[in-house]
């Protein structure tokens, strides 16, 4: 990057970290750390909530996943709207009546402590990994791009975002997080932009959306009731409304986010310009990556996107690297003619995809002569795209404010995340075995509980690299905690005569059955979250009938 | 808006004020009928 890169990036980042601390300055009780005072509005909670969701992943991994599958993630999202009004009619009234800090409080209400805290327990064990894999992530690209160790880039991603929520709570995230959320969609209407602007002369916007459509890239919807595919109009409808339902009722670091509007109807829009928002938002960013796609057809890609895992390879395998070169280079020139030909009619869809397809095939050859030169390394390089193409093609500046969009995402995410973390360590755990507390005590231990996250996330972002994948592993563990997490809150809401003691054992006993599944059986990742939801969901009643104690209701 | 009870509950509401988020949840889900939809076309016609 050049130094007027680095200006850019800087400044934005200062600028933001600034603007938070400021607009939060005066946080001087517990209410307003934990819950930024319950006077933030509206739109401030609808973009503090989509911006605690989008982590520097979804900036880095979705374009890639575009350039190589089209458009059919999005229906990942398909749920999304529909648990929002559900949300909003059901759990929303319920956690604004009892007037609560934590969504784990209802359950203590609802149930007993016992169940809260275990709840709590699972929520602080899952979102404080997650924290560290959501700071690796994008420090691993970071380090890649720039070239510094990943420790340095995971303590540069980790340190900021620790000050300045340590300092504000609750309140600095939400402030910060619009600001973040404006360059965000600034730097993602550059992208967007460039890409087009890439094209070569006489290659209109319209021409590129038709080749990406010939190429197959706009598959959005997939009507088949195939259960092995992993994106369908269905699996994201029901699937994706089950794990939408779980991370935004269950998990901390969202609820914190719209419990901070004071009246209810200030949650409750919050969480439904959310659910405008994020399927035209997830579809835009997939387009980029489509357009990026395009880009790609018309001018060479290079042979493999993460650029200095190839040069050591070529450093020990110069020959093999160089003959890889020379035939992605024919068979790019082979493709580039077809195009010609399919664009004056000449050369059909099927015979496009084919000679797309042989191109493909050398960069899959070469990320498996990755993973045979360098055993444990990243054989897949589709992370790398997005943040490649920005380096190749982008003017000086604008480089600087697109990795500023990926810290952003990154911090905003982190920070929603330390402090659900600190506020469920004080509320949750200290407040109740210290009800005497004084208020600037508590605060203090609140301060000191989020610093403590930060520290631990950032420890365990230094081990990270022993994970085999990495996004997967974000997945899998979230999947690993949110079923049994989910259907604690669903025998809450609708199965009212389920006592403490049968829901606290059916939860203890759907984690243990998703915890077996995961070590010995064969079950994809996203049904975890459906079999402990139906474990706790189905057993509690069962449990209750056998040993019926009073239930509180 | 919600109206007090215990805490297992599930919750009554009066009508008034919930039959305008009613039909704000019904647009939302239009909105997200129509993106479907939107995306179905699109594929198709550039297919």
């Amino acid at each position: 990057m050049s130094t007027l890169d680095w200006g850019v990036l800087l400044l934005t980042l200062g600028g933001i970290v600034v603007f938070g601390t400021w607009r939060s300055r005066g946080v001087h009780t517990t209410e307003s750390y934990l819950r930024a005072g319950k006077d933030i509005r509206w739109w401030t909670i609808g973009l503090s909530v989509i911006a605690t969701q989008a982590s520097a992943i979804t900036f880095l991994s979705v374009p890639g996943q575009a350039y190589q599958d089209g458009l059919g993630f999005v229906q990942f999202y398909f749920g999304l709207p529909i648990a929002m009004v559900l949300l909003s009619a059901i759990a929303l009234p319920v956690y604004h009546r009892l007037d609560i800090y934590t969504a784990y409080q209802y359950l203590e209400q609802r149930f007993d402590r016992r169940t809260r805290q275990f709840t709590a327990l699972l929520f602080l064990v899952s979102r404080g990994l997650a924290s560290g894999l959501a700071i690796y992530a994008p420090a691993l690209v970071l380090s890649a791009v720039l070239g510094w160790p990943v420790l340095w880039t995971n303590w540069a991603l980790g340190a900021v975002t620790i000050v300045y929520t340590v300092a504000g709570g609750s309140r600095a995230v939400s402030r910060t997080q619009t600001a973040q959320m404006a360059v965000i969609f600034v730097g993602l209407l550059i992208a967007f932009g460039m890409a087009v602007s890439l094209f070569p002369p006489g290659f209109s916007f319209g021409r590129g959306v038709a080749l990406a459509g010939a190429l197959g890239k706009l598959e959005g919807v997939d009507t088949s009731l195939r259960l092995d595919t992993r994106y369908t109009l269905w699996s994201g409808l029901l699937g994706g409304l089950f794990v939408q339902l779980a991370y935004f009722g269950t998990d901390q670091s969202q609820v914190q986010r719209y419990l901070a509007g004071g009246p209810l109807a200030e949650s409750r829009r919050g969480l439904l310009m959310n659910g405008l928002l994020k399927v035209p938002m997830q579809l835009f960013i997939l387009f980029i990556g489509v357009m990026v796609f395009v880009v790609y057809q018309l001018t060479p890609p290079p042979l493999f996107f993460n650029r200095a895992e190839l040069e050591r390879v070529r450093a020990s395998n110069p020959a093999e690297v160089a003959a890889l070169e020379s035939r992605h280079g024919e068979l790019f020139a082979e493709k580039r003619r077809a195009i010609d030909g399919w664009m004056r009619g000449e050369t059909s869809s099927a015979a496009l995809r084919v000679a797309e397809s042989r191109v493909e095939a050398v960069r899959k050859e070469t990320g498996a002569l990755v993973a045979r030169t360098r055993p444990g390394a990243d054989s897949k390089d589709a992370d790398f795209i997005f943040v490649r193409f920005v380096l190749d093609h982008f003017p000086r500046g604008l480089i600087g404010l697109l990795v500023a969009v990926i810290l952003s995402a990154a911090m905003s995410a982190n920070s929603a995340a330390l402090s659900s973390l600190g506020a469920t360590t004080v509320v949750d755990f200290y407040r109740p075995r210290h009800p005497d507390a004084s208020d600037a005590r508590t605060l203090a231990v609140a301060r000191g509980a989020t610093a403590a996250w930060g520290l631990v996330a950032v420890a365990f972002a230094s081990f990270a690299s022993l994970l085999d994948n990495l996004i997967q592993a974000v997945n899998v563990l979230g999947s690993l905690f949110y079923g049994p997490m989910l259907g604690v809150f669903l025998v809450g809401f609708f199965l009212v005569r389920v006592g403490g003691r049968a829901v606290f054992w059916a939860t203890v006993a759907g984690e243990i059955v998703v915890l077996a599944a995961a070590a010995f059986g064969h079950l994809g990742f996203l049904w975890y979250n459906v079999l402990g939801c139906a474990v706790v969901v189905g057993l509690a009643p069962l449990l209750q009938r056998i040993s019926p104690r009073p239930s509180p209701t | 808006m919600a109206e007090p009870g215990p805490p297992g509950a599930p919750v009554r509401r009066s009508t008034g004020g919930e039959e305008r988020w009613g039909r704000l949840y019904a647009l939302l889900l239009g909105a997200l009928a129509l993106e479907i939809a939107g995306l179905w076309v699109l594929e198709r016609v550039f297919r």
